[in-house]
């Protein structure tokens, strides 16, 4: 239960990020996002509609990311989410966590030279 | 292709959305499922089997729903603020109010602090308790996951509300001299000497306290 409980807030943590980071480039919609970070991870993060929307009406709570309705290329209206200020603020902090983790994680467990 | 729409409206069963909520996240679904099973039938699949890719993005439509209302509605028990600011800011108040009663600060004036010993060692007593309230609430707040700002805001908490509640008693006496009430006779130097003695002193001890919680530390919480 614990260890259900722990990757869960690792794995929420890092979707916060990859969507927080994508949105610090451009304004994009559910579906882009979703693509987007599956390509940019090489496949490695996947978000479907389930796991992504919840995120999204959670990050649009918190002030960090608005959406807006707008259509898109084809014409068709999207609801289009870009980073607030707060967003934009809290992003690099998230960054430096995640670096702060990711390099005790490597002393720990020499990830990278694995 | 199916109406994506009318299939999320059916789906999304909860009475904790309000009508116009439930169109609108029926609408951004829909277009999500509807891109889905566009993409999968630009890659050549049939149209059964880009319907069933984009409704196998959902297992469970009920949990998805569930999760939706609490991310829409739930601010929990509290929200932000009040954990990093608002909580420890009091409790470094209450404790800051107590150790002043238990040491009789109120008591303790500005210039009978440089005749009396006594006093003195009262005094240093209570910039230490007052230091170890700066480091209780920067510490709630830092544990809070408060920023660096909200950590010295509920240090200075105490030193914020006496100096506010001295302001107001200055203005008061101020307003009271210009109308010529009774209590305008009121030497201000008395007023003005324990907004050093009470609260500026005690607030650069407060502040000290909170410096070894102004770091980030060595802990990193990534989830929230």
């Amino acid at each position: 239960m614990r260890k259900k409980r722990v990757r869960s807030k690792i794995s929420r943590g890092s979707a916060e990020l990859a969507i927080l980071s994508l949105l610090s480039k451009q304004p994009l919609y559910g579906f882009e996002i979703s693509k987007r970070i599956e390509e940019e991870s090489g496949g490695a993060l996947r978000f479907n509609l389930a796991s992504l929307y919840p995120m999204l009406y959670e990050l649009e709570k918190r002030a960090w990311i608005k959406g807006k309705w707008e259509p898109n290329r084809a014409g068709r209206d999207r609801r289009y989410y870009c980073l607030t200020p707060a967003g934009k603020k809290q992003l690099a902090p998230l960054r430096r966590e995640w670096r702060s983790f990711f390099q005790a994680l490597d002393r720990l467990a020499e990830v990278s030279r694995a | 292709m199916p109406d994506w729409c009318k299939l999320v409206v059916g789906k999304l069963v909860s009475s904790e959305l309000t009508e116009s909520q439930k169109q609108e996240i029926a609408a951004e679904l829909a277009s999500h499922l509807e891109d889905v099973y566009e993409e999968r039938t630009a890659h050549g699949l049939s149209e059964s089997g880009a319907i069933d890719a984009a409704l196998a993005e959902v297992v469970d439509w009920r949990k998805l729903t569930r999760q939706i209302v609490v991310a829409k509605h739930q601010e929990g028990i509290m929200n932000d603020r009040t954990r990093q600011l608002w909580l420890p800011g009091l409790a470094s108040f209450c404790s800051a109010m107590i150790c002043e009663l238990a040491l009789g600060g109120g008591a303790l004036s500005g210039e009978s602090l440089f005749y009396s010993h006594t006093k003195q060692l009262v005094y240093a007593l209570l910039l230490v308790s007052q230091l170890c309230c700066g480091a209780v609430g920067a510490f709630l707040s830092r544990r809070a996951g408060g920023s660096r700002s909200a950590r010295v805001a509920a240090a200075l908490f105490t030193s914020g509300v006496l100096l506010t509640t001295m302001f107001i008693v200055i203005a008061i006496c101020v307003i009271g001299r210009a109308s010529g009430l009774a209590f305008a006779s009121l030497d201000m130097t008395l007023l003005i000497k324990p907004v050093f003695v009470v609260v500026l002193i005690p607030g650069i001890a407060m502040l000290a306290g909170a410096l070894p919680f102004l770091s980030d530390g060595k802990s990193v919480a990534i989830a929230r």
